[in-house]
């Protein structure tokens, strides 16, 4: 499959529903997303909101239930009731948004706005009757004609292929009149146009549904309908501020199943309420182990199927991490005694480092042989401080170290499991191109090399540049995001960016843990307080949106009310480019962390705007 | 208006005769260069001053310059598209039908000689028009790195296709120094397939960073080089390539190479409104670079547009 976003990862917007059903792994959101309530489902980009929106549609359970038959897959039980998958990406979302000719009034635009809209609504929900009765079926042509009839379209052939191709020139004639810069173009041209089709597109997207139910054949009629709009967080804020109200509704004939950013909605006191009017879903994992069913799962089937080997295994190709891995009280003590990588760590560690060196003899641990037979002082010491004692050894005053086999710190399932942060794109991303490298880099170690562990079949060094590779082109991702998705001429220079907030924090947490002192409760996450600027809380909900911020609930199922007053972390895709452990480690008010920018060359972002910007 | 003809053409056959010159002055050096032609012939001199960054660079020499020059100075934004725009029409209405028009867009932002071209494109004016693009080479500084983040990721005003998003996006990158920023632009429109278009021997001229020409992404990538100092052919080239492309995929061309190809994405974009034009930049965020214009001739670039009928 041809995708270029993060590293050929997959992306579910450009296949069918049929092809999202084969690479589908189920989970507890798709059953809570099949209930007969609205939805928003909330997460980051790439989380997997259109795949369980697509997976919704007649289609998607069609081909779900050939693959029961044909792969012995656990059935999946349908929705009680037909979804209509409304798509959309970015482009179309800034471009509706800027669709207006010169001298055009608020409301002329917002009609032209609705009927670009309201098109495409319309060829979903054509796409949906023909499922339902049948591609040229004489089902389908009686509700071709009744639509016709009912939108008062005169001379056209009464099948749903001229039908969509009216809606197509119905678009266009918008498009071209906005393209010519004829404001009474398009006045006359919209005009012409029947009233259900310039209507709220909610409206006319149950109007669409409402005509199916009245004329389409008994047997065929749902008792609910589910309308998915996708990239709702996207969209231009009239249709966001449109569909969002709509979940207040009582009209359980026709649901609401939108997407959204990790933070909810805000409302007045009389608007929609979570839990009480619509459900909330949430797609993002705050705490790694939360999602290592998932990537389980998914790693498994993505590895079988991209190497054609049916006992193949992530475990296998790419081993484990004793960096990354979080294993609970008392397990995997082996790496704690002589010889176990986190003893030789710390051993060689605190020979460099006297601050760690203090810390060991604080606790009661003798640096040179800091053992401990009671699983608690492992727990509440030497496990707490693994990984920082991992990072340390490997980047502080490493070249003054006696050479050693040292662990590539960024490699092994865990560590690609965490960086994914449980969004599958991300994880497929990570595991095609390290597959690729697998692929272009056929050498590999198996047996245990004379070590007694078996050996992964794609060495660690390598994964390691990979996934540096892969941390830094998240980076870019987030300078590529734009302050304001419109330009406005006159809108004032803004102090800071996404990226710039993203290096201070990084910055700053990379300190914690490798400064000059060494703590086992570093800094690690971020409290968005009162204090922080305007301009910064609006560039952490672009973060939260886009994933490189990662709200931290205390349970899976918390969600943020607002941005304000939640803790946050750096997504764990940046931990190898600013050198940071996949913990949450505890939190500090972002404004505080901001102040003490330790660069003075650096931006007072509190400071007034200096003439000439940066 | 539509565009009936494209062809290359020469500085001195621009400066030959011409009813109105327009040049832009900014902060670079290479904002003047368009002086060295002899313009006392022209009926109209226009300088587009920008309304930022006056202090800055060689600004203030390139001002004076072109007032000695007889140029009629102009202040305009290099934000404001509508703005740009509506001056870009006014331009045109001085012009009379079967004229010509000089148009030096060497340090013109994207938001001017874009406004320029959908103000040729919707013009009611003359009946046909002749209007010659003039650009000079620019020279980098050999340290020239711009790796700022974006303060603008957007459709060009007057150039979003606004097709439905019922087909994957391709797009169209002129490669210029930045494969950062062409890197997160990747991430964020999530084409399906991707252009990278090179302006070949074109940018090989004075300094270029390292690794500006490294590969870009991974999966299908697709690569086409065309001649930048042949209009007519590397014009054919792109119209060929986005002609092929625009059946299954919505088209979005982005530039982040010469101006020259950015103007050529706007003159295939003016043909077709099928393909959308967005400007990817770091807006006010951006330092001043002082390009001086490259020991060669300018490429002037000849086109003729004629009323739609």
């Amino acid at each position: 499959m041809d995708d270029l976003s993060l590293y050929g990862a997959f992306n579910a917007r450009w296949i069918t529903p049929s092809q999202v059903a084969s690479s589908f792994v189920p989970t507890p959101q798709y059953t809570k997303l099949a209930q007969v309530r609205h939805s928003l489902l909330m997460g980051p980009r790439g989380c997997g909101k259109t795949t369980l929106l697509k997976m919704l549609t007649n289609e998607a359970q069609c081909a779900w239930a050939e693959l029961v038959q044909a792969e012995k897959r656990a059935p999946l039980r349908p929705p009680a009731f037909v979804a209509v998958y409304v798509p959309s990406d970015i482009r179309w979302a800034y471009e509706l948004d800027t669709a207006r000719a010169p001298q055009c009034t608020e409301s002329c635009s917002r009609v032209s706005q609705h009927l670009l809209t309201n098109c495409t609504i319309a060829t979903a929900c054509l796409r949906t009757f023909a499922y339902l009765l049948g591609s040229g079926s004489a089902a389908t042509q009686r509700l071709a004609i009744t639509l016709i009839d009912q939108l008062g379209i005169r001379e056209l052939v009464p099948t749903f292929s001229h039908l969509g191709l009216w809606f197509h020139s119905a678009a266009s004639g918008v498009r071209t009149s906005i393209a010519a810069q004829d404001t009474l173009r398009l006045q006359a041209h919209l005009d012409k146009m029947p009233s259900d089709l310039v209507a709220h597109p909610f409206d006319f997207a149950v109007w669409m549904c409402s005509v199916f139910d009245e004329f389409a054949p008994a047997g065929a009629r749902p008792e609910q309908w589910a309308l998915c709009f996708d990239e709702l967080e996207i969209a231009p804020r009239w249709l966001q501020h449109d569909l969002l109200q709509t979940l207040r509704s009582s009209a359980q004939r026709f649901l609401l199943k939108l997407t959204w950013v990790p933070t909810l909605p805000v409302f007045p006191e009389s608007g929609p309420q979570p839990q009480a009017d619509y459900d909330i879903i949430r797609l993002w994992f705050s705490h790694i182990q939360d999602a290592r069913l998932f990537c389980d799962e998914f790693s498994q089937r993505l590895i079988r199927k991209r190497t054609g080997d049916s006992e193949a295994t992530a475990t296998a190709l790419f081993g484990r991490s004793v960096f990354a891995s979080e294993e609970r009280a008392g397990e995997c003590a082996s790496t704690y005694e002589p010889d176990g990588d986190a003893f030789k760590a710390m051993v060689e560690l605190a020979k460099r480092d006297p601050a760690f060196a203090r810390y060991l003899e604080r606790k009661g641990f003798d640096p040179s042989h800091p053992v401990s037979d009671s699983v608690k002082e492992r727990d509440e010491c030497q496990r707490k401080v693994k990984p920082i004692v991992f990072l340390r050894e490997t980047f502080l005053g490493s070249e003054r170290a006696r050479s050693r086999k040292r662990i590539a710190l960024y490699s092994g399932i865990d560590a690609i499991f965490a960086m994914s942060d449980g969004n599958p794109r991300w994880l497929s991303g990570l595991l095609n191109n390290l597959l690729d490298q697998l692929e272009v880099n056929p050498t590999h170690e198996v047996g245990d090399g004379g070590t007694g562990a078996l050996q992964p079949v794609c060495r660690p060094p390598l994964q390691a540049q990979v996934l540096r590779s892969a941390s830094a082109r998240f980076v870019e991702y987030g300078k590529a995001f734009p302050i304001s998705p419109v330009v406005e001429g006159n809108t004032p220079p803004r102090r800071i960016h996404l990226a710039d907030l993203v290096e201070h924090l990084g910055a700053f947490f990379q300190e914690e843990l490798l400064g000059r002192s060494f703590s086992d409760d570093p800094v690690g996450s971020f409290v968005l307080d009162e204090g922080a600027p305007a301009d910064v809380r609006a560039e952490v909900e672009r973060g939260l949106l886009l994933g490189v911020f990662v709200p931290i609930a205390t349970t899976q199922f918390d969600v943020p009310v607002m941005p304000e007053g939640g803790r946050y972390r750096l997504s764990f895709m940046l931990s190898p480019h600013f050198r940071l452990a996949f913990r949450n480690f505890r939190a500090k008010n972002l404004s505080t962390i901001l102040r003490g920018v330790p660069d003075p060359n650096q931006l007072d972002l509190f400071g007034p705007v200096p003439e000439g910007t940066r | 208006m539509i565009m009936s003809g494209l062809a290359s053409s020469s500085l001195s056959e621009a400066a030959r005769v011409c009813d109105l010159v327009v040049a832009a002055s900014g902060y670079e050096p290479r904002a003047s260069a368009i002086l060295s032609a002899d313009w006392s012939t022209a009926r109209r001199r226009v300088a587009l001053c920008f309304e930022e960054n006056k202090a800055d660079g060689a600004r203030p020499e390139n001002d004076a310059a072109f007032s000695s020059a007889g140029f009629a100075t102009q202040l305009l934004s290099g934000f404001d598209m509508n703005d740009a725009f509506a001056r870009s029409k006014r331009l045109l209405e001085t012009i009379p039908a079967g004229g010509r028009a000089v148009v030096d867009i060497s340090c013109m932002t994207r938001v001017w000689y874009g406004g320029l071209v959908r103000a040729i494109r919707h013009s009611a004016g003359p009946s046909e028009l002749e209007v010659l693009f003039v650009y000079y080479r620019g020279a980098y500084p050999a340290d020239y790195v711009q790796c700022v983040p974006n303060e603008i990721v957007a459709p060009v005003d007057g150039f979003a296709s606004l097709l439905p998003p019922d087909k994957p996006v391709a797009l169209v990158l002129g490669v210029g120094f930045d494969k950062a920023r062409a890197a997160g632009l990747l991430e964020l429109l999530e084409p399906k397939r991707l252009w990278l278009v090179r302006a070949g021997e074109f940018l090989r001229l004075g300094e270029m960073p390292s690794g500006s020409h490294a590969p870009l992404g991974r999966g299908r990538v697709d690569d086409l080089e065309i001649p930048l100092d042949d209009p007519v052919a590397s014009f054919r080239s792109l119209d060929s390539l986005v002609g092929g492309l625009r059946m299954d995929y919505s088209v979005v061309l982005v530039n982040l190479g010469p101006k020259l190809l950015g103007l050529q994405f706007f003159l295939l974009a003016a043909l077709d409104p099928a393909l959308s034009v967005w400007r990817v930049s770091p807006g006010r965020h951006a330092a001043p670079v002082l390009v001086q214009a490259a020991p060669k001739p300018p490429v002037v670039c000849r086109t003729v547009w004629t009323a739609e009928e």
